[in-house]
């Protein structure tokens, strides 16, 4: 049963350490910067969620709770682009110190115009709406799938093309619906039950929902990276700055458009990981310190390197929890990056550039 | 060149702000003049008062948090109505009480102690105060405590439960004879209370489910040095109880601050795996939340009885969004005929703040109706005649509080047991605190309380998803 348990709780804390992690390594990747106001960015979205859903109440507060999270985070890194790090670009540690300050703003500014008190949202994520969740993410891999075929298709006609979209996501659609009934049949869980029981484990389904996620935005981030514009310049930039710009490549936007995405992934996690934790000042701090764990431990820059990291962090803490002590839970991770340091300083997957 | 003026215009501006910060404290602390007090700081007074008419009192805590802010609301409470009511009669002079406070941030979860002792620092330096109440984190007592011993300023410390800040009174009585605890009960008494409080639930609930056979435990604690001590004395006092006998299931999860959610998942876990019928909170600090939320979201078939500091928040319910029910904590006060004055204290207090009183607002306001007690009685504002005044509140021969009778032992810790320090079984169920059968209270028939039926009380609410059969 423990071996169960690790397994399980490993890979949920894992998958929320891969999403505070990716975009803080993609910031690094591309422009070199140790932003130290991420957990500022989890912090405003974890405050705009909360606030919004006691303002408004009920699932339509909640839900826009989570979209004001998400937009919140990226105008504070918006924010802090154009004070900060912009006009400090040339200076590692002014950006460095800089950024630090808009992290310890924003949590006195918590404390100081709204309270210093704890508070907590409740998971709202039950059978019906992992459900839809499970669906959506299904369907969207499919139509995802079927385009990128599609584009390996050089003959086809503008008609069969459209055609061929239409089926795409007619059976995206039909795998979607599919997977929504199937999670009730085969796992055996009501439409409002808020847990699911797996391998003997009574588990929350906000940590299925986060799981679910996790993968799903390591997916699209990688093929964003690779396949997108915005993406291509991304990776240009962080291979070679100036020969990126003698291309034609804004480097400085692709930077606010890269701090930008970053934030839209510490927003997304914030939202979903904040039912299930508290609200507080200073939860930016324990995120900002995980995520660098994961980043030096995967690698500066390193997208593979950070959902790996993120996971050999996360198994580490739990490990540690149930075979040795929970106190140590916090200590254990750090020997082990001190120890890959020490074997291999630039993380395991450390590059310059975005891989 | 640009970055040159740059870093030049950014050194003269650290230099401003340094030299405005330094200048800052420097008045603050006592480098220039001190504090001014007026009928202002005398809630209650009447306006024409002088400043040599008003007792100053400093509160130190955090006054930001539900700790802190309790402990100055309590103490604003007392000293309107002791002022409202013409004062304090000494030697045929009336005197007014004057409050001022200063913020500790001791319930910081990242504490810094040195802004506590900086707290402390401007309340005597520049408010100058005679007396003082308050506290809330042992380290930070511990690191202020000597301030005001060496300024023989009488202490009330109302928050920090640790014996090791009232031990010093024993271990060098001529230093520290100034500092008094009325509430709360220290470590060892507030075990006691606990073990109480568990085999009176234990045998109302066996009273009640008589097939469950309850009688097995285990903890869930913050790891800080207290809370291993405090679970190893009640592990022993349960498992060897002459009237009732429980099992400890051998899990006793010692977590940190910044434990994870996903962590105190696990935890839960672990816990009904062990089949545990009984799990024993020891928490101060913010993982009280996380520890309730993650209750009431994973549902282990098991019962939390101890302590949760941030459960006694009136606003616990929203703030775990009803995932608290069923946890049953301590407290000091509830709205009961605990005392003759626990009920009006309660309501006035309710009317005065809009929020029911934490423990460390009944400590202070008790403490003030000392102070007001040991001047009228003393007749003397000296310190050495108003320790002699408070050592006077010995068992049965206590001063009536809000809390229960104060009174003293030799260390200046409450004394323990009915009437005088005793903490109440509360438990949260649909949103709201209830009074449930709790240490010595048994009204379903197993026992006698002491001080007669209390008003308010309500049978044991068992989860709805029920425990587990041992």
């Amino acid at each position: 049963m423990v071996v169960e348990e690790i397994l399980i709780y490993g890979a949920v804390q894992g998958a929320v350490y891969a999403l505070l992690a990716l975009g803080y390594s993609l910031v690094y990747g591309v422009g070199g910067i140790l932003n130290l106001s991420h957990g500022a960015y989890y912090l405003a979205a974890s405050y705009a969620f909360y606030l919004t859903w006691v303002i408004m109440g009920g699932i339509s507060g909640y839900f826009m709770g989570m979209i004001l999270g998400i937009i919140m985070a990226i105008v504070v890194a918006t924010a802090s682009y154009f004070v900060i790090i912009k006009p400090l670009e040339e200076s590692e540690i002014s950006i460095l110190i800089g950024t630090f300050a808009i992290g310890f703003f924003l949590e006195q500014l918590v404390i100081v115009v709204y309270d210093p008190n704890f508070h907590a949202i409740p998971s709202i994520i039950n059978g019906y709406i992992m459900g839809i969740v499970l669906a959506l993410a299904a369907a969207i891999f499919v139509a995802m799938g079927s385009f990128y075929l599609l584009r390996k298709v050089k003959r086809l006609s503008m008609v069969n093309r459209y055609i061929t979209i239409m089926f795409a996501l007619v059976a995206g659609i039909l795998v979607g619906m599919g997977i929504f009934f199937s999670v009730f049949e085969v796992a055996g869980i009501g439409f409002l039950d808020f847990y699911i029981n797996i391998l003997g484990i009574a588990l929350p389904i906000q940590y299925i929902v986060i799981i679910v996620f996790s993968l799903i935005v390591v997916i699209l981030i990688t093929f964003f990276i690779n396949k997108s514009k915005i993406g291509k310049s991304i990776r240009a930039v962080s291979q070679d700055r100036e020969a990126a710009m003698l291309m034609g490549i804004n480097a400085d936007r692709t930077l606010l458009y890269t701090i930008m995405i970053s934030a839209f992934l510490a927003g997304i996690a914030a939202v979903l990981y904040t039912p299930a934790d508290i609200v507080a000042p200073y939860k930016g701090w324990p995120v900002l310190t995980g995520a660098i764990a994961v980043v030096i431990l995967g690698g500066m820059g390193s997208l593979p390197g950070s959902v790996v990291g993120a996971f050999i962090i996360g198994y580490a803490r739990i490990i540690t929890n149930y075979l040795i002590d929970p106190v140590y839970s916090s200590l254990i991770p750090v020997i082990i990056i001190v120890v890959i340091l020490v074997i291999r300083p630039r993380g395991l997957f450390g590059k310059k550039e975005i891989s | 060149m640009e970055s040159l003026t740059k870093r030049i215009l950014a050194i003269v501006l650290i230099v401003v702000i340094g030299v405005g910060i330094g200048v800052g404290a420097w008045f603050f602390l006592g480098g220039e003049g001190t504090y001014a007090w007026s009928a202002a700081d005398c809630p209650g007074a009447p306006s024409d008062i002088t400043a040599d008419q008003i007792i100053k009192v400093g509160i130190i805590g955090d006054t930001e948090r539900l700790q802190g802010e309790g402990s100055l609301q309590g103490a604003l409470l007392a000293a309107e109505e002791i002022n409202t009511a013409g004062g304090v009669d000494v030697n045929g002079t009336t005197y007014y009480i004057g409050i001022v406070s200063e913020n500790s941030d001791e319930a910081n979860p990242i504490l810094d102690t040195s802004v506590a002792v900086r707290a402390a620092k401007k309340l005597i330096e520049y408010y100058r105060v005679d007396y003082a109440s308050g506290g809330f984190r042992t380290e930070a007592g511990l690191a202020y405590q000597d301030l005001w011993m060496d300024a023989k300023i009488i202490f009330w410390n109302t928050g920090a439960a640790t014996a090791a800040l009232t031990a010093k009174v024993l271990s060098d009585y001529a230093k520290y004879k100034y500092f008094f605890q009325p509430s709360p009960t220290n470590t060892t008494a507030l075990a006691i209370n606990l073990i109480s409080l568990i085999i009176g639930t234990a045998k109302v609930l066996n009273a009640t489910m008589p097939t469950h056979n309850i009688t097995r435990f285990s903890f869930m604690r913050e790891d800080l040095a207290w809370t291993a001590g405090f679970a190893s004395i009640m592990t022993s006092a349960l498992e060897n109880n002459t009237s009732y006998n429980l099992t400890f299931t051998g899990e006793d999860i010692a977590f940190p601050q910044d434990v994870t959610p996903v962590e105190m998942e696990s935890h839960w876990t672990t816990i009904d795996n062990a089949h545990t019928q009984i799990v024993i909170p020891i928490i101060s600090g913010s993982a009280g939340l996380t520890f309730a939320t993650s209750y009431g979201d994973s549902k282990p078939k098991c019962v939390p009885i101890g302590i949760n500091v941030l459960a006694q928040d009136a606003d616990f319910s929203i703030d775990t969004s009803d995932r608290c029910n069923y946890s049953v904590t301590l407290e000091s006060v509830f709205e009961t005929n605990k005392t003759s004055k626990t009920l009006p204290f309660w309501y006035a207090y309710e009317t005065k703040w809009s929020t029911t009183p934490v423990y460390t607002a009944t400590g202070t306001y008790d403490a003030i109706y000392q102070l007001e007690w040991a001047l009228e009685n003393g007749l003397s504002f000296d310190p050495d005649d108003i320790v002699t005044q408070l050592e006077t509140l010995v068992k049965g021969a206590g001063l009536e509080g809000a809390g229960g009778i104060g009174a003293y032992d030799a260390s200046h810790s409450p004394v323990y047991g009915w009437p005088h320090g005793m903490g109440l079984a509360i438990q949260w169920y649909n949103g709201s605190k209830i009074l449930v059968p709790g240490p010595g209270l048994y009204p379903s028939g197993l026992g006698i309380f002491p001080g007669g039926a209390l008003q308010n009380m309500s049978p044991f609410k068992v989860p709805h998803w029920g425990l587990w059969t041992s």
